[in-house]
């Protein structure tokens, strides 16, 4: 039972803000943001509706439950006068205003795909099999102490989104679809995807790679039902390498590519988008490798329609997020 | 270096807040089927993949290792509160249901990659 979540859960109105691109100082949420006074880079805050800061506190280091913490602010809350504690009148203008890094590009037009990318190992028979608490004992394999932090939270899988816009996705569904007809797909989704979303972020932040990295790919949809959905398969493979001469590539991802993609022209949209890219990976992330694993080590990546329910389905891509720049050259992946 | 340190921290947060026990679970699926190994990992030689080498799973093999790369029981804790969409919306739910705030930040998106 994880306690300090549902503690959370039955006594707080939670709210995740990114700190580098969720709010705008000069909106109301952002001015309300920068009133609660200083965080730090990782950080929690209790406040009432009506911006009375009650408790913050750093996220950071290795240890540790926030439990006690979160339990005290709630505490904290209960004992504050009523006149404190007494909500707000919060107007439905402020309550509207989006935050910044909405998904606006797409739209409702759009496609959003959910991202996992997992750090897996092989078992005995050479098969993919998840990372368990006890593989970690094995300091040979897994040498950095970070495995252990959170309770073996990069044993987990890593969320991203990735988005289609509508013109990208509807270059998805061939024009005269007819069975066993396989087709590339397009540029444009295939340079992001392999870009952006076949990357190493079980240990966070990763970068994309560049388009001079790719130096093998293939990505074909291949038309297996047409009525009374268009199913396709979709079968590929990329290499993913800093340097075309593999002996030298300090960081790749050499990848087997392999999915089910369902259009209904009833509806007018995908009603399935599962995908999943095995393989290793090796080196390590722009982070100069801190958390890279040795040699090469089995990556798993799966994609699937979100459908809207989660949070997490409504924040950016993180190859879109934090700047203008680099949401633009996420929409042009084939081209810079 | 920053950098670096910005994004470890933002890890160990998420760690601390939402650990829970790691299933044990250890759902075997192929991986030789759809991805012959091409080298070793101790010495990191890589040989590139070829298109033959690249076989496609029965349909069963396919969904048994895309259910596996994704979240587990017992894993995402954090998926399990209710987040509010937005800073506004959270301050008027908060106002109307008599609650306080909890206000998670990160370097990066909290419910995102991070």
């Amino acid at each position: 039972v994880n306690k300090v979540v549902d503690l959370i859960k039955g006594n707080f109105v939670a709210v995740a803000v990114n700190q580098l691109n969720g709010v705008d100082q000069k909106s109301a949420n952002g001015k309300f943001i920068f009133s609660l006074g200083q965080r730090q880079a990782n950080y929690f805050q209790v406040a009432t509706p009506g911006g009375q800061l009650v408790a913050g506190m750093a996220l950071s280091g290795t240890t540790g439950d926030a439990r006690k913490e979160v339990f005290a602010a709630l505490k904290k809350w209960q004992q504050m006068p009523e006149s404190l504690r007494k909500p707000a009148s919060i107007t439905d203008k402020e309550a509207a205003e989006p935050a910044l890094n909405s998904s606006a590009e797409v739209s409702a037009r759009g496609l959003v795909i959910r991202v996992y990318q997992r750090n897996m190992k092989r078992d005995a028979k050479g098969e993919y099999a998840l990372i368990t608490r006890n593989d970690l004992k094995d300091k040979k394999v897994y040498q950095d102490p970070a495995w252990f932090w959170g309770n073996a939270i990069y044993t987990e899988p890593m969320p991203d989104i990735m988005w289609l816009t509508e013109t990208e996705w509807k270059s998805l569904i061939p024009a005269n679809a007819n069975k066993g007809a396989t087709f590339n797909v397009p540029a444009p989704v295939q340079k992001r995807l392999f870009r952006y979303h076949l990357v190493d972020g079980t240990f966070g932040l990763p970068g994309s790679w560049k388009l001079s990295d790719i130096q093998r790919e293939k990505l074909t949809l291949t038309v297996e039902e047409t009525k009374p959905a268009i199913r396709m398969r979709l079968h590929g493979y990329a290499l993913l390498a800093t340097d075309p001469d593999l002996s030298k590539a300090k960081h790749g991802y050499d990848a087997a590519i392999h999915g089910v993609l369902t259009y209904n022209p009833a509806k007018k949209t995908f009603t399935r988008f599962d995908v999943v890219a095995v393989g290793d990976c090796w080196g390590g992330d722009w982070e100069g490798g801190r958390f890279s694993r040795g040699g090469r080590a089995p990556l798993g990546i799966a994609l699937e329609l979100a459908t809207g329910e989660r949070a997490g389905d409504h924040v950016p891509p993180k190859g879109a997020n934090f700047d203008k720049d680099l949401k633009e050259r996420y929409f042009l992946a084939q081209k810079k | 270096m920053l950098r670096n340190a910005l994004t470890v921290r933002g890890h160990s947060q998420w760690a601390i807040v939402f650990a829970v026990g790691m299933s044990s679970i250890l759902l075997p699926v192929s991986g030789r089927a759809q991805d012959a190994t091409r080298g070793s990992a101790q010495t990191g030689q890589v040989r590139p993949r070829s298109e033959k080498q690249v076989q496609e799973p029965s349909p069963d093999q396919f969904e048994r290792l895309h259910k596996l790369i994704k979240p587990q029981p017992g894993e995402w804790k954090f998926s399990e509160i209710p987040w509010v969409a937005s800073v506004g919306e959270a301050r008027q739910k908060a106002a109307r249901e008599g609650k306080p705030l909890f206000i998670w930040y990160m370097v990066g998106e909290p419910l995102g990659q991070c």
